[in-house]
């Protein structure tokens, strides 16, 4: 048998996967500017106007005027940033927001410093975020300072929007120092003044356009790489490329997962979670499924003589945005509106990103009260990795499922057993009981999808 | 109300501009086989790695699967140390020496500035002559210049790649020309292996397979993918959009999108036209520059500008003219007529060789030739270098690989780097306005199609706004 090695394949299935998450990347959503699907998006407003994203800045008083105004250093000494009325939509609520002053004075203290900044819009008002490291030596020519890039990172929430961009430079304190504010780009747009003609005979091409863009599914580029890699691994290992690889416990990389998922309607078996032991909480991967599927367990260590009981929390496809901002410690939520959620009550799985990382909590829900805009829901927390507030319009809730399976005594190394008959996209928790000590500090299971 | 029922120039720029953007968002993703992350790039290193060998011109030679390719440095404060590597200029092989660069100290080395953190690029350049081989090893900050490199001040975390390589402000500096070695954080510590990034850095040689079955199945199914992505227009999923764009114009104004367009001096943005010219297969019209009257030697427009399919060229007057006009153009020829320099080129006022990578054999014995790439101005420093065209004659009577060339009176002594100042076949045309030639005169540049202008001169005593040059 002369098959691929599995340091070749990585290589090769990474490079893959790049090239196709480069093309996914590219692709984008309205959200994301500089996409293909903002673009496209942005073209089509141009002629219809208003806005689509669920995030974006309009002018202060778009009713009547379409001008963005101008944002500025309004005192020299203080150094307090004038920053005009705007409005903000934010995950699709308009939010009005009133000229304000910034004082960026109080910010600094003798350090000679630079730094790039915006001012945002976040459900509690202006917000001012400054980037860690600053950029520009304090050094050079103070005049130039003014040309430092707006681009570096600067961590902002995905539910604020940037309003403002702010440069400071320099020691506040020294009359060198030098700030500038300028407004961000409107993502509102105003009606056109052509004439009805324009419209009705390009508003539909445009529209299709979107449509298309928006369901753009660029993987068949890449089918036959794909397809000779699932021909070559049948032909040597005599096995289906995905139950072979399986079977190896190869773990593809996400990029080559979306492309393998895109092209065959289904997923690769991935490892969505791990119980490292029964003693011990369990390890969270952050994988979703690009396609739900049905889920297995698989006894990574001997197995004792009890039965143990695994309650494998299955994340449904159904899901929502949470509705308003709510604290977690209120056990409460509101939801948007939805038809999953139960009378009866059931699980939910709550996902939000906080500085790029990726956080998760499970609980149970009860006493759901609805309206048609949104459910309130009481909650019992059964997991308190993350504590932080659950952001309206951007924290991701979940059905969950909790499904139990059950492992007989003396089960053998690898062995698998089914979760539950429904497909899920990923697994946000486990809970196991029934080990005895000592092995329960031992006995160990992933649960994949098949 | 609006009283033209045609969509308004203001209209049309926002929807062109945010459609031409989506394209070359696309076309930037798919990339190129030499451009390091995109689709392309990955596909064929993908090739590569069941094939082995080498399709790009330009990168790092590695050896072994995977490739092992590094850079050491030494403990030493300021350098850094790259071994002897084989590189690919042009397709040949040259061997780089182990050479330490003054990596840190090069650039900023005294205080204040060595407390901060930044990031510089290493790259390779061939200088080789006829005569002489030599391949430098050069740094360059990251951004284009001091003033925006990152610092950092005691306490604060060591900033990322991404953070001292700001992909918006690559540097000016690093020649088109390079192989890029490594990209380097330093200043204000001694550097790591940490502090080297290879992610940037084009590697040109893999060593493949040595299996049958895998190399049998599996290298024809990506070299596939690899020719889908080359071949694949990506710009015919947006002809029903342009063909509704130019329905509505033709409908509504009784005239041609493109000539509508003309008529009205609008220009498309660059994105935008090429992304006509993939999805219609057809070029709109374009500015290429405005030839003014000039005291001296010289009237001329510089052009870098090329269309995206050959086309018709026409010099028009926006101004009358009281008296005869005659203008030299000199078009780029659509024959697939170029090569690239082989050595550096020295080009001066007199006559000289220059040497070529390819014999232009059917090329005319004599004629006119555009050398477009990377030069250094004489007497400058070899940091200095930037992107220029420059026109002059040829003969290649004696060699068509090495051929006698000599400038044209108006540019200055240059010297080019060789392996990508791409080297084009120009044709010239002589062109007359008769005196009281009325504004708006147009006259037919050649007779066929040509991919752009290259050069240009016109005579004295022509109207203030000089000679537009345009695709038809």
């Amino acid at each position: 048998m002369a098959l691929i090695d599995t340091s070749l394949l990585t290589l090769l299935e990474t490079a893959l996967g790049d090239a196709y998450q480069k093309l996914v990347t590219a692709q984008g959503d309205v959200n994301t500017p500089g996409t293909v699907v903002y673009n496209v998006n942005r073209a089509k407003l141009a002629l219809r106007g208003g806005i689509d994203a669920g995030y974006g800045l309009a002018p202060g008083e778009y009713i009547d005027d379409y001008t963005m105004g101008v944002a500025s250093i309004a005192d020299s000494t203080s150094w307090m940033v004038y920053v005009p009325t705007t409005s903000a939509y934010i995950g699709g609520q308009l939010y009005k927001n009133g000229s304000t002053l910034i004082n960026l004075d109080t910010l600094f203290g003798d350090d000679n410093r630079a730094y790039t900044g915006y001012v945002t819009r976040g459900y509690t008002g202006n917000i001012l975020h400054l980037s860690k490291r600053y950029y520009g030596s304090i050094y050079n020519d103070k005049t130039r300072n003014t040309d430092l890039p707006w681009e570096p990172p600067v961590s902002i929430p995905t539910y604020e929007v940037p309003i403002a961009k702010i440069v400071v430079a320099g020691n506040p304190k020294d009359s060198s120092f030098v700030a500038v504010a300028q407004m961000c780009e409107s993502d509102y747009f105003p009606p056109p003044t052509d004439a009805d003609e324009v419209i009705t005979d390009n508003f539909s091409a445009l529209n299709t356009l979107e449509d298309a863009e928006l369901v753009r599914n660029r993987s068949n580029v890449l089918t036959n790489a794909v397809n000779a890699l699932k021909t070559h691994t049948v032909s040597e290992a005599g096995t289906e490329f995905k139950t072979y690889w399986k079977t190896q416990g190869y773990q593809f990389t996400d990029g080559f997962g979306r492309l393998y998922s895109d092209i065959n309607g289904a997923d690769l078996s991935t490892d969505l979670m791990k119980l490292p032991s029964l003693t011990l909480s369990p390890t969270t991967m952050d994988k979703l499924l690009y396609r739900a599927g049905s889920l297995e367990a698989v006894l990574t260590s001997t197995q004792g003589a009890a039965t143990v009981s695994l309650s494998v929390f299955g994340v449904a496809t159904s899901s929502a945005k949470v509705y308003s901002l709510t604290l977690p410690d209120n056990h409460t939520v509101r939801t948007e509106s939805n038809t999953w959620m139960s009378a009866t009550g059931g699980y939910l799985a709550f996902r939000n990103v906080v500085n790029s990382a990726p956080y998760w909590r499970v609980a149970s829900y009860s006493s759901v009260a609805s309206t048609a805009d949104y459910i309130d829901a009481t909650l019992g927390f059964i997991t308190d990795e993350w504590s932080g507030n659950f952001i309206p319009y951007t924290t991701d809730v979940y059905k969950v499922d909790k499904v139990t399976a059950y492992v007989v005594p003396g089960a053998a190394l690898n062995s698998v057993v089914d979760v539950g008959t429904t497909n899920y996209q990923g697994v946000a928790h486990i809970a196991a009981t029934g080990g005895t000590y000592p092995l329960a500090n031992t006995t160990a299971f992933t649960i994949r999808n098949k | 109300m609006a009283t033209s029922k045609v969509i308004s120039s203001e209209l049309l720029t926002k929807i062109e501009t945010a459609l031409g953007s989506a394209y070359a968002t696309l076309l930037d993703a798919v990339g190129s086989q030499s451009a390091v992350g995109t689709a392309l790039y990955n596909v064929t290193k993908a090739k590569l790695l069941v094939r082995g060998g080498h399709d790009l011109d330009y990168g790092v030679k590695t050896t072994g699967t995977p490739p092992t390719y590094s850079i050491e440095p030494l403990g030493v404060t300021g350098n850094f140390y790259v071994p002897t590597t084989t590189l690919y200029f042009g397709g040949i092989e040259k061997v780089l020496a182990g050479v330490t660069v003054a990596a840190t100290g090069a650039v900023i080395a005294t205080p204040p500035y060595n407390s901060c953190r930044y990031g510089v690029y290493v790259y390779a350049l061939d200088c080789s002559t006829p005569d002489t081989e030599t391949i430098t090893v050069n740094v360059v900050p990251s951004t284009t210049s001091n003033l925006i490199m990152t610092a950092l001040v005691s306490g604060d975390d060591v900033p990322s790649f991404s953070e001292l390589f700001p992909a918006n402000y690559k540097p000016s500096t690093v020649p088109t020309t390079a192989v890029l070695l490594a990209k380097l954080r330093c200043g204000r510590e001694i550097p790591t292996t940490s502090d080297i990034s290879l992610d940037e850095t084009r590697l040109a040689f893999y060593e493949g397979s040595n299996t049958d079955e895998i190399v049998d199945v599996i290298f024809s199914g990506i070299n596939d993918s690899e020719d889908a992505l080359l071949a694949t227009n990506f710009g015919s999923q947006y002809t029903q959009t342009l063909t509704t764009l130019e329905s509505h114009v033709r409908t509504r104004s009784g005239v041609a999108f493109k000539d509508y367009w003309k008529q009205q001096n609008y220009r498309f943005t660059d994105n935008f036209r090429r992304l006509w010219s993939d999805a219609k297969n057809a070029e709109l019209s374009t500015d290429f520059g405005v030839v003014y009257p000039h005291a001296g030697s010289g009237n001329t427009t510089y052009s870098g500008r090329l269309c995206y399919k050959p086309t018709a060229i026409e010099a028009a007057l926006p101004d009358a003219s009281s008296t005869g006009i005659s203008m030299s153009a000199f078009l780029y020829n659509t024959a697939s007529y170029s090569t690239v320099l082989k050595y550096r080129a020295n080009v001066t006022e007199g006559t000289g060789p220059i040497y070529l990578k390819d014999a232009i054999t059917s090329w005319p014995t004599m004629g006119y030739l555009a050398i477009n790439g990377r030069c250094l101005e004489t007497g400058f420093s070899a940091g200095s270098g930037h992107e220029l065209m420059l026109v002059g004659s040829y003969d290649r009577s004696s060699s068509a690989t090495i051929v006698t060339f000599q400038r044209l009176p108006h540019y200055v002594n240059n010297v080019f780097d060789p392996w990508r100042s791409e080297v084009l076949c120009v044709d010239k045309y002589d062109v007359a306005f008769t005196a009281g030639s009325p504004s708006g005169s147009v006259m037919a540049i050649g007779s066929t199609n040509y991919n752009g202008v290259a050069y240009a001169t016109v005579s004295q005593g022509i109207g203030t706004l000089g000679v537009l040059l345009r695709s038809k």
